[in-house]
């Protein structure tokens, strides 16, 4: 509903209170609270403002409308004098004014055209040039940003759109074209909207509101549905599409049979605009394609002989010797260890490679001394805060997630660039070369050390690696028997079959293999079938424990209040979300048992039916690099609000020092994470880890070896032994992922994919 | 036919002139030289100067009224310490001087508040293009998609 702003009551980093009256209801008023995150733009008073939420009755506020969206209706007449005041910085009512008298209604047209920013400059202030084209360019900045998106919002919602961050994204890469463009081809929207089905009931009321005369056969709906096929591959973990694959799913989307001219002509048209890019056997994913050449470039670049290395690594022979003196004389490095880590320094793009127990972190904290005894400095980095801190504990320096890594180094970039502006005032400069020194930095004398790298999907690399400057070095740890990444690509298992830049670790460790998990994963990493321990409670080491399928909820129920919940250290891995095994059973009954006295009677309703109490765990759902926050982060509710209407949680995520408050709209991010899905927890780790075996078309030899190895000190295996057995006889899920990276081949010509994209399983 | 300037002709005998008295002037010993231009009290004589150069009385006139002659007298006076020339045409012929100066430099400030301004146009349009470009970064980044930005054939 619109509203009118007549006061400010609080504006804060998160967002605002206001007191707003009603437009269709004259004298009705009430309070507004939006998140900055859902609003588009920030309100000022008098501005009028279309906002959708929930009404809550709060006793201290009276009625108050928890905004789930908001954004500006753009003023009109005189009234952007008033906006101009207030959104365009240095401008003031005084020379907003001076527009208005000078432009009358014709302002809006030319405030929004930066060709007029000679002409708004003299108006503004005639005897000030250097401060006129300034504030100029502010006055087209803060029409046309918030004009592009607030138009595009009106437009998509007219049309039953409304997710304002679709209309946010649009806004800022068509800009004011936005709507023209979506009105010539409403396809492009592939690759934000979630569903076909929407997108093409939307899609063709536009095309029909724009005179098309069959857009059911349109060539646009056909480049939309390849496009919406390659979104499906991406989300599947490929960026290969086999012709299988394509025409059955474009038969589906366009509602035809595999073999009809509609798909042939739908193909034909994904080529001929770029949607797909033909290989041998299949396409390949246009995106993904620019996404693993940049990749393999960089990568291939950094093993070539004129690569700079600003830090000196002297020859093999002289770094033997040091090796030996890096290592902890009570604990010497072994031959294999001392040769990957000679292997490792040699080249600016290496892979430690190996399973649990065989001390890559070891090895990889004497790199990392060598390294740093050079000269050079070191950043590490991990999937999760769990992974970090302990990445961070074994080699005694600092380590960061990745989601924070690259957060602060496209933060780094925003500063550095906003410091070419010659006119940024000197507390500006001043503030942003102090915020500068407390960022993440990668120059040419820095080595990136990526923990549990087979996990790391294609654009998380690719956001590493564009931050690296020439010189920098790369070196992956990991295991390629894990399970792949969520995200699409498959990059360190490609980079791992090169032995020219990879070190394997073989040998288990005494040390590491006092638990049994080594051992244990050892064995189903070879597809054998280990020997567990008995189960009998809290101990070190890996048990199964049989039951009938029927059972399993109970079984993993008893468990983990025996061993304790999240707060002793437990975590629950189950192959799916669905069944008595599933995640979403386990965490609903995980959640009522484990409840902590001290606990309110209420619960907090999320989203997706769940609801949350103190001492739950729970784990983010997206990632949020600005926030340091990504999609498999786990953390525990701290407190939530006394009174059942307020929908809020304080949660302490892993690796972090003081807990965020999640509001509502987080919330749609957020699950329970008693028990979570096996490609949600890499990364992390847990001292104890329950893990349902029920058949599943995901359970094969990786998906045991990532549960497994999950834990630190113990792990129970709960369900029936053939299912196991059965498990370890199929292929690895990587196997079977269809990826366009080629390693060490280089880019594509176009013709030809690895043997790995083609063969599928 | 206009009528022919005076100015040349006077010019073509008072320039020798002055060369002669500036040779004069720089012949003297430096520290104790005394002016070689004709004057009374410390103020160029005119009179004497027509004279000098051969004009007639009635002549003397020209030398207030146009500042060409006046100023070239009024340099040497300067260097050799005199009063020079002073009359209103020659103080309005100044401020003609300065104000076409101060219109020139007025020009040229224009000039480059314009080509600034124009710059800042194209500025803010490769901020916004840049902006763009990111955007579509980070979506490529996201979804390993970008948004098409041109027409399907």
């Amino acid at each position: 509903m619109f509203a009118c702003v007549e006061k400010l009551i609080a504006e804060r980093d998160w967002g605002v209170i206001l007191s707003v009256r009603a437009v269709e209801q004259p004298g009705e008023k009430y309070q507004v609270k939006a998140l900055t995150k859902v609003l588009l733009g920030r309100p000022s008073v008098g501005e009028t403002w279309y906002f959708e939420g929930e009404y809550l009755q709060s006793p201290r506020y009276g009625r108050q409308l928890v905004a789930q969206s908001g954004y500006r209706k753009m003023p009109t007449g005189k009234l952007i004098c008033r906006y101009l005041a207030e959104h365009a910085p240095g401008v003031g009512l005084d020379r907003a004014t001076r527009l208005w008298n000078k432009w009358n209604v014709n302002l809006a047209t030319i405030i929004s055209d930066e060709n007029n920013i000679p002409e708004i400059a003299r108006v503004l202030a005639p005897d000030r040039p250097n401060l006129a084209v300034r504030l100029a360019a502010a006055v087209v900045r803060a029409w046309k940003d918030s004009a592009a998106e607030s138009n595009l919002v009106d437009w998509l919602m007219q049309r039953g759109v409304e997710d304002l961050k679709i209309a946010r994204r649009v806004a800022r890469i068509l800009g004011d074209s936005a709507i023209q463009a979506l009105a010539s081809n409403p396809y492009i929207l592939v690759p934000l909207l979630p569903s076909w089905t929407k997108l093409d009931e939307f899609a063709r009321r536009v095309m029909q509101e724009t005179g098309a005369k069959a857009p059911g056969a349109d060539v646009r709906r056909l480049v939309g549905a390849v496009d919406a096929v390659v979104k499906g591959t991406l989300a599947d973990g490929d960026t290969v599409l086999t012709r299988e694959r394509l025409r059955s799913s474009l038969a589906k989307l366009l509602e035809s049979s595999e073999g009809s001219d509609t798909v042939d002509a739908a193909i034909a048209a994904g080529e001929r605009n770029g949607a797909i890019l033909p290989v041998s056997g299949g396409w390949r994913a246009p995106g993904a394609a620019l996404l693993e050449d940049n990749v393999a470039a960089k990568l291939r670049r950094m093993l070539e002989p004129s690569y700079p290395s600003p830090v000196g690594v002297p020859p093999p022979d002289q770094l033997a010797r040091l090796l030996d003196r890096m290592a902890n004389p009570s604990r010497p490095l072994h031959e294999e260890q001392k040769s990957a880590a000679l292997k490792v320094m040699v080249h600016a793009i290496a892979c430690l490679q190996g399973g649990a127990g065989v001390g890559k972190t070891y090895t990889l904290k004497i790199v990392c001394d060598l390294y740093e005894s050079f000269g050079g400095r070191v950043l590490l980095g991990a999937l999760a805060g769990k992974a970090a801190l302990r990445l961070a504990r074994a080699t005694d320096r600092d380590a960061f997630t990745l989601a924070r890594i690259i957060g602060q180094l496209a933060e780094r970039e925003r500063i550095e660039s906003a410091l070419h502006d010659p006119g940024l005032d000197a507390p500006t400069v001043a503030r942003s070369s102090e915020r500068l020194k407390s960022l993440i930095k990668i120059d040419d004398r820095t080595l990136v050390v990526l923990d549990e790298a087979s996990m790391i999907d294609l654009p998380t690399l690719h956001a590493i690696l564009r931050y690296m400057p020439e010189g920098a070095r790369l070196l992956l740890t990991g295991d390629a028997a894990q399970l792949p990444p969520i995200g699409f690509g498959l990059i360190y298992h490609a980079l791992v079959s090169d032995p020219q830049i990879t070190a394997n670790l073989t040998v288990i460790h005494r040390q590491a293999s006092e638990s049994g998990i080594p051992t244990v994963s050892a064995a189903i990493r070879e597809r054998r079938m280990p020997l567990f321990t008995d189960y009998q409670g809290v101990a070190d080491g890996v048990s199964f424990v049989p039951c009938e399928s029927g059972l399993i909820g109970d079984v993993v129920e008893r468990i983990v209040l025996q061993v304790g919940g999240y707060s002793n250290g437990v975590l629950v891995v189950s192959p799916t979300k669905k069944g008595p095994g599933g995640v979403d059973a386990l965490n609903a009954r995980l959640h009522e048992r484990l409840r902590p006295s001290c606990a309110p009677a209420h619960d907090i309703k999320g989203f997706n039916a769940q609801y949350y109490t103190i001492g739950d765990p729970v784990m983010c759902l997206r990632n949020d690099y600005s926030r340091g926050l990504f999609n498999g982060q786990i953390g525990q509710v701290q407190s939530i609000p006394d009174s059942p209407g307020e929908r809020w949680l304080e949660v302490l995520f892993d690796g972090e020092s003081s807990p965020r408050t999640l509001q509502l709209e987080d919330l749609m991010d957020l699950t329970l994470a008693h028990a979570i899905t096996c490609h949600k927890l890499q990364g992390s780790q847990a001292a104890r880890v329950v893990v349902p075996i029920y058949e599943s078309r995901v359970l094969d030899p990786s998906w045991v070896y990532t549960a497994i190895t999950r834990a630190e000190r113990q792990v129970i295996l709960v369900g029936d032994l053939t299912v196991l057995s059965l498990a370890l006889r199929r292929s690895r899920t990587a196997e079977n992922r269809r990826v366009g990276f080629a390693w060490p081949l280089g880019i594509h010509g176009g013709e030809n994919l690895p043997a790995r994209c083609c063969s599928g399983s | 036919m206009p009528a022919r300037s005076i100015i040349p002709e006077i010019l073509a005998k008072l320039e020798p002139y002055l060369e002669l008295l500036d040779q004069q002037w720089e012949s003297q010993a430096e520290g104790c030289r005394t002016p070689t231009l004709p004057q009374d009290k410390g103020q160029v004589n005119v009179r004497a100067i027509t004279k000098a150069v051969g004009l007639r009385q009635s002549q003397e006139q020209h030398f207030f009224k146009k500042p060409e002659l006046a100023l070239a007298i009024n340099e040497l006076a300067r260097i050799q310490g005199l009063r020079g020339i002073n009359s209103r045409e020659l103080q309005d012929a100044g401020d003609r001087v300065h104000a076409a100066r101060m219109q020139k430099v007025e020009r040229h400030n224009t000039d480059l508040s314009r080509s600034l301004a124009e710059r800042e146009a194209v500025i803010e349009r490769q901020r916004r293009e840049i902006d763009a470009l990111r955007a579509q970064l980070a979506l490529l980044e996201e979804t390993g998609m970008t948004i098409r930005t041109s027409g399907v054939r």
